[in-house]
């Protein structure tokens, strides 16, 4: 099996590199007997003991610096989007005072182009990943020994919080495959944020 | 001297496990062992946790031995209780032993 390098990767990223490699030789035994799929069964249910351990290590604090890191991330995506918002309605106002011919070209340019609004939609997006990196890396230095630890508490928050707002503002026709998706896309969105705790995890190993 | 240190019912399994297992007990064979004698499969986090933990306590001792190519080349990791990690499995079976005392259960025979 050539991909088991990510399954020890994943697993160095919660304990130390020797453990990892140990518990991926040992899985490895079993493989023969017990085929491919147990193997990451075994992988995943293993990591997820690992945080698991990790959180369980201090609990409290583990879901405050999770829900600070929420908090943290939730303002400045409301600024972000208030300064989309300032920055469109300014364009307008500038937009509204060119002549009518200009006006035309413009608009006919950003309805059939359509790139202005990826490109926008694109720098949006990357402004917050680099956010939630730097709130991942904040988050792990608080942490260490345990750095991804508080970033799954944010996770949790956050999927929390949308199971609260969908039970709170229940909607007349629910789609669970549609509810499943954003679920997982929240998941999904948090990446930048691991990737920094990762970065700092490796920073602090290297520098022993 | 302090007490030996309680023990929960996976720690006591996977401390008597390695005992049986003398110099052969890495996490394969540890497995293994639990799943011929209590008819119980445990997960692998489950174990190597616990392991990580009764380490961390001083129960066990841990030290990596020989890559092996059946293994993609990982070394495996053996461990060995300590005399702390004897004394509490011992004073667990002695609480245990205490407790029974007198007691007629039905499925186990008394001596």
């Amino acid at each position: 099996m050539r991909s088991t390098r990510v399954a020890e990767w994943m697993l160095s990223q919660l304990t130390t590199s020797e453990r990892a490699e140990a518990v991926i030789g040992d899985l490895l035994e079993k493989v023969p007997a017990r085929g491919a799929l147990w193997f990451w069964w075994s992988v995943v249910t293993t990591a997820a003991a690992l945080v698991w351990r990790d959180v369980a290590a201090n609990p409290l604090r583990t879901f405050g610096l999770g829900l600070t890191g929420f908090v943290v991330v939730l303002v400045l995506f409301v600024l972000l989007v208030f300064v989309a918002t300032a920055a469109l309605v300014l364009g307008l106002i500038v937009f509204s005072s060119i002549s009518d011919a200009q006006r035309v070209v413009g608009v006919t340019h950003l309805v059939t182009g359509g790139w202005s609004w990826v490109v926008l939609t694109v720098v949006f997006w990357c402004v917050l990943a680099g956010v939630q990196f730097q709130v991942g890396r904040w988050l792990a230095r608080r942490s260490p020994g345990h750095e991804l630890a508080p970033c799954v508490a944010f996770t949790v928050v956050g999927l929390t919080c949308s199971l609260v707002l969908v039970l709170v503002f229940p909607q007349s026709t629910r789609d669970p495959i549609r509810d499943a998706a954003s679920a997982v896309l929240l998941v999904v969105l948090d990446l930048p944020l691991y990737a920094g705790a990762v970065k700092v995890r490796k920073k602090r190993l290297v520098s022993g | 001297m302090s007490p030996a240190p309680l023990l929960g019912e996976f720690e006591q399994i996977v401390l008597l496990a390695i005992l049986r297992l003398d110099d052969d007990a890495y996490g394969v064979t540890i497995r293994d062992e639990i799943a011929g004698c209590t008819d119980r499969d445990p997960s692998p986090g489950a174990l190597y946790t616990t392991l990580d933990r009764m380490e961390d306590k001083g129960l066990v001792t841990s030290r990596y031995g020989q890559a092996t190519p059946q293994r993609g080349g990982r070394a495996k990791r053996y461990f060995r209780v300590t005399a702390k990690g004897e004394a509490a499995v011992a004073s667990a079976q002695r609480s245990y032993q205490q407790l029974l005392k007198g007691l007629k259960l039905r499925g186990l025979s008394h001596a």
